[in-house]
């Protein structure tokens, strides 16, 4: 930083603070008082009624994370301990084989030791317990079977291209599958991780639905399509799961997510279903009754966002998802013409809605 | 240093034990700097006053639930937070214009140099610009000094997007300001 950002850095400082502490708003004791009285009061009941003890495990972790800096321990501990189980299982050779497998890509003869590594990392990542890491590594892993797919659509052998990636398609799945269990998983082992986890796969989910797409342009073969389909509901359930976590956990009174968040994140499941069930709706033949029925469910369900009932939000988002899911063109097939079906799903599924509001 | 060390083993003993003196002491340590954090944005002291309590029984709620304390300050920050924008819906600092300007010259009395009158309005009128984010990151970085990875905590996002955002507000500033304070 330079002499000149530096004092305006200084000054832009001191501006603030004199600002910020300014006596006319400072806590008065009668206040303080009142405020130590009601905290206390409760604070004290409160420890009456608990008295499990604390295990010599928790202690010495505790203790010992006040003292290694998470990037310490996250970075060169962990990584240390990864390295390690390598020198334990292996030979020297290993580490060279891992850095190699680092670019290969399904179907070449490194790609196993790219994986195996990859699994030790999730294995080490889960002995430290932070599922955040885990879920972290899991994405991360994900978002590289999708760059293998679109670098085996390249392949111009049309059969070693479908079962290329076929391999990474599977492999994606399985992160998700993954993701999706921890989920379930993290509700009775770590509930305190639950709703950041949550919070993280929802959010990262819909930029998977992006690339998915995007990849599925490309991919050229009708089989790998269809796999990258399935793939695409697998992460919409996923997410789904996720934004059902974060709602249900913010009703009940979790500070992990602010009512801004949980109502960004159900927009955003709301946008991304309407973009979807949009181009649908538009095809010719599909009945104005129709059209006006699917945009009823979409304004009540940005009406629900904006009262924060995110969970009848969510109904709403489901109904416009099911109806997308319902009438989707088959990989290869375009967009459908099946007019009349679109029109039925539609009054089936809002029709659902309606009775369930009465 | 020091006080660092000792309120590491405060949060040390709040994790392991629940021990209400360290819940005390941290209390004691925070409870101005968080009810002038909460009245910025309620702008009314007797909400102010309710929520400050309300955040403190949510902390030691998290405590008793032996939930994690990565970093303690971003921790009760990010609690206040969510308080205020749930039950008051107020994530921006609420502080009116001619508040701010009343309190700017004050800086003149104090012996402070900061530039010349119209350079300190500028300032003011500068911040007081900023969308709710930036102000928020900007007072939680500049006026309550918490360090890059607790706001991170607080505003539930990763430490280099935090990073990047008070570089790009710093650098929006200047250009509003101009090279004048």
């Amino acid at each position: 930083m330079g002499y000149r950002n530096w004092k305006f850095d200084k000054q832009l400082k001191r501006v603030l603070r004199l600002w910020w502490n300014d006596p006319r708003y400072a806590l008065s004791e009668n206040a303080e008082q009142r405020i130590r009285e009601r905290v206390f009061s409760e604070v004290y009941r409160a420890k009456k009624k608990q008295e499990a003890p604390v295990s010599l495990y928790i202690r010495v972790h505790t203790l010992a994370k006040l003292f290694i800096p998470q990037n310490v321990w996250r970075f060169a501990l962990q990584p240390a301990l990864v390295v390690a189980l390598v020198l334990g299982v292996g030979t020297g050779g290993w580490i060279t084989s891992v850095q190699a497998a680092s670019k290969s890509l399904p179907g070449d003869a490194l790609y196993s030791i790219k994986i195996a590594s990859e699994k030790t990392q999730v294995a080490f990542a889960s002995l430290s317990n932070d599922e955040r890491a885990v879920t972290g590594l899991r994405m991360v892993f994900a978002s590289r079977r999708l760059d293998e797919v679109k670098k085996v659509s390249r392949v111009k052998n049309q059969k070693e291209k479908e079962a290329r990636a076929s391999v990474a398609v599977r492999g994606f799945k399985e992160q998700i599958t993954n993701l999706n269990t921890s989920l379930k998983d993290l509700k009775t082992t770590q509930p305190e991780s639950l709703v950041q986890v949550a919070k993280t796969v929802g959010e990262k989910s819909g930029s998977f639905v992006d690339e998915l797409s995007q990849t599925k342009a490309g991919v050229g073969s009708p089989i790998v399509e269809h796999q990258l389909q399935e793939a695409t509901q697998l992460v919409k359930q996923t997410s789904d799961a996720a934004v059902a976590v974060v709602v249900a956990n913010h009703a009940s009174g979790n500070m992990d997510v602010s009512t801004k968040e949980v109502a960004a994140m159900v927009g955003d499941q709301l946008n991304r279903a309407r973009d979807t069930v949009d181009i649908l709706v538009k095809q010719e033949g599909v009945g104005n009754a129709a059209r006006r029925q699917v945009a009823q469910v979409v304004r009540d369900a940005e009406q629900l966002i904006e009262k924060q009932e995110f969970d009848g939000a969510l109904t709403r988002v489901r109904a416009i998802q099911e109806i997308a899911d319902t009438v989707a063109p088959a990989p290869g097939e375009g967009v459908p013409s099946f007019a009349a079906t679109i029109t039925r799903v539609i009054e089936n599924v809002t029709s659902t809605i309606i009775g369930e509001k009465r | 240093m020091r006080e660092e060390l000792e309120e590491q083993l405060l949060i040390y003993r709040l994790e392991t034990t629940q021990d209400e003196d360290a819940f005390a002491e941290l209390y004691r340590r925070y409870k101005s700097a968080l009810y002038r954090f909460i009245l910025f944005r309620v702008s009314n002291a007797e909400i102010a006053e309710d929520v400050t309590a309300d955040v403190f029984l949510k902390l030691w709620a998290w405590v008793v639930e032996r939930r994690r304390i990565t970093h303690f300050r971003g921790l009760l920050y990010r609690i206040a937070r969510n308080t205020v924008i749930d039950q008051y819906h107020a994530a921006k600092p609420t502080i009116s214009l001619e508040e701010a300007e009343m309190v700017a010259p004050i800086t003149e009395d104090l012996g402070i140099t900061v530039g010349g009158a119209i350079d300190r309005e500028v300032v003011t009128r500068a911040v007081m610009e900023l969308d709710s984010d930036d102000m928020e990151l900007l007072t939680l970085f500049y006026a309550q000094g918490l360090r890059v990875k607790e706001i991170a905590t607080v505003v539930n996002k990763r430490a280099g997007a935090v990073r990047v955002q008070l570089h790009r507000i710093r650098k929006l500033l200047r250009g509003k300001i101009g090279e004048n304070i």
